[in-house]
């Protein structure tokens, strides 16, 4: 199974057959949610961010938020004020990368009390499928800041990309989906790990690279 | 500009009919005459009110179509309602005069809602197969595909059988045109169209979400399998409706949305109406050309094509600015 089918089962859109195991979001079974309700706590947002039917992205963004409640305040968090008025098929891939990531966080903080506007993703998740490809490195870079500060918010946040290094520098845990299995690693100072020094290894010999613990920005 | 084609429609159509041509001064004088009277309430109003519910349905009909197909190509008679419709009334038709010796239109709208039906229920029930479902959208288009061809099929066996006076009945249907319809297929129709239209007022947040793709659209909370059904029964009954009143009518459909997103955008209500409003008035030019020509009626599915199609292109040729070329 690839990393995108693995979101859609995660996600409840492809269901799988009975006895291959469960979904569970907040001890219930995924697939028995209501599709409104899980859409309050779970968002995902796939590789292909376009959109059909060109429009505003202020527009766009009414979709998620009619009243235009959050626009403002997350469009200024997000940098994306000023995009707010063009045509989204005008936008770049970086900015259009934003503006997606903003779209979903919307979702995810429309359903919310105004009240506490601090804390108020914890409980919730964001499921992303290859964001950075097709991005700029700067873009790269501020796309996972974002994503950062969003977890300190209470995000749970799930990534599906396929360079290591940045995971590791980036994620608290990495499931690595090597040689078909899923191997889980938590522990960052990963070579002094004896439990995973095989899949270290074996990751060496298959790539031909190990797990750098710093990376550097090209810029 | 509704309003004037509308009522320029009526007038001249009654115009025509009553073989004053383009005397309009005529025609409002004579206006008070009892006979003249009847004629207009009994043929006229009824035509160009069908020719207004025919235009919204495929004005509609097209751009929902357009949004939930995720396809800019998708036309209202893509999903195979209208050819399956207009077929079994068409059927319907030869075998009532058949059995009766004369042509009824009550026949034609009883045996083409049958086909409608028939096609609507056949494509709730095969979109919820488990190989369909796994092409997403583009199993509708293909199920569509599928049904439209066996109805071409049907439809060329026609012609080599038929004798030459249903023959030529069947060319001219084919090619979509107004019959003059009694008040109560009208009403038929608009209860068709008004309950296929709730059923899309109720979706219109949901049809919105689809412009983000099917995934993103689930991660919204679209139910998509529900959404599924409810679109396919809404523009099974809009085309119903128009099916009863005028046939297959091609193209109204597929380029009435383009025109109105230019000017109005994507989002789905406002879209909606203004489609609607372009089919119509699309369709009243037509019927307005079509009916000047009295003597030998065009139909109006060929005077739509007609229209629409230079039409369109020359709107393609003014979209957008352009500055600079691409090598292919």
């Amino acid at each position: 199974m690839g990393k995108s089918s693995f979101l859609d089962v995660l996600s409840g859109f492809i269901k799988l057959e009975k006895n291959k195991g469960e979904v569970l979001l907040n001890k219930k079974n995924i697939l028995n949610w209501d599709v409104k309700k899980k859409s309050e706590y779970l968002a995902y947002l796939s590789q292909s961010q376009d959109v059909l039917f060109d429009e505003l992205v202020r527009e766009l963004l009414k979709v998620v938020d009619p009243e235009e409640k959050l626009i403002e305040s997350l469009g200024k968090e997000f940098n994306v004020l000023n995009l707010l008025d063009r045509n989204f098929h005008s936008l770049s891939g970086g900015e259009k990368a934003r503006v997606s990531l903003l779209r979903v966080i919307l979702q995810l903080k429309i359903s919310r009390d105004q009240k506490d506007l601090k804390k108020d993703l914890s409980g919730r998740y964001l499921l992303l499928d290859e964001p950075l490809a097709h991005l700029d490195q700067i873009y790269q870079k501020d796309f996972l800041s974002c994503l950062l500060k969003l977890k300190q918010e209470g995000l749970g946040i799930l990534i599906a990309m396929h360079d290591l290094n940045l995971a590791w520098n980036y994620a608290d845990r990495l499931l690595i989906y090597f040689d078909g299995n899923l191997h889980e690693c938590e522990n960052k100072n990963i070579e002094k790990d004896k439990a995973q020094e095989g899949l270290i290894n074996k990751i060496k010999d298959f790539y031909g690279v190990s797990l750098k613990q710093e990376v550097s920005w090209s810029f | 500009m509704m309003a004037i084609l509308f009522f320029l429609d009526l007038l001249l159509s009654l115009s025509f009919s009553l073989g004053f041509n383009f005397d309009l001064k005529k025609i409002i004088l004579e206006f008070l005459n009892p006979l003249v009277l009847k004629i207009f309430w009994v043929l006229i109003l009824p035509h160009v009110l069908s020719v207004i519910l025919v235009g919204l349905s495929l004005g509609v009909s097209g751009a929902v179509l357009q949004i939930f197909l995720q396809n800019a190509l998708a036309d209202p008679g893509l999903i195979g309602v209208s050819a399956g419709g207009s077929l079994f009334g068409f059927f319907g038709s030869l075998l009532f005069k058949f059995f009766y010796q004369s042509l009824s239109i009550f026949a034609y709208a009883f045996f083409s809602l049958m086909g409608v039906f028939a096609v609507m229920f056949f494509l709730l029930k095969l979109s919820m197969n488990l190989r369909i479902n796994k092409l997403g959208v583009a199993g509708i288009i293909l199920l569509g595909l599928g049904l439209n061809t066996c109805f071409s099929a049907v439809m060329s066996l026609l012609v080599v059988f038929l004798n030459q006076e249903n023959l030529s009945a069947l060319m001219i249907w084919g090619l979509g045109d107004f019959q003059t319809p009694s008040y109560w297929i009208l009403l038929m129709a608009v209860g068709f169209m008004i309950v296929g239209l709730s059923f899309l007022i109720l979706n219109i947040n949901n049809l919105d979400k689809l412009n983000f793709g099917s995934r993103a659209a689930f991660s919204m909370g679209v139910d998509l399998r529900k959404l599924k059904k409810s679109i396919l029964v809404a523009v099974s009954l809009m085309m119903g409706g128009a099916v009863i009143l005028a046939g297959p009518i091609g193209f109204v459909g597929l380029l009435s949305p383009h025109f109105a997103r230019f000017f109005v955008g994507a989002k789905v209500k406002i879209l909606l109406i203004t489609s609607g409003f372009f089919g119509v008035i699309w369709l009243l030019l037509a019927d307005l050309i079509s009916g000047s020509l009295m003597a030998g009626r065009i139909p109006v599915g060929v005077i739509c094509a007609l229209l629409g199609g230079p039409v369109f292109i020359l709107f393609l040729l003014r979209l957008g600015n352009v500055k600079s070329a691409r090598a292919d």
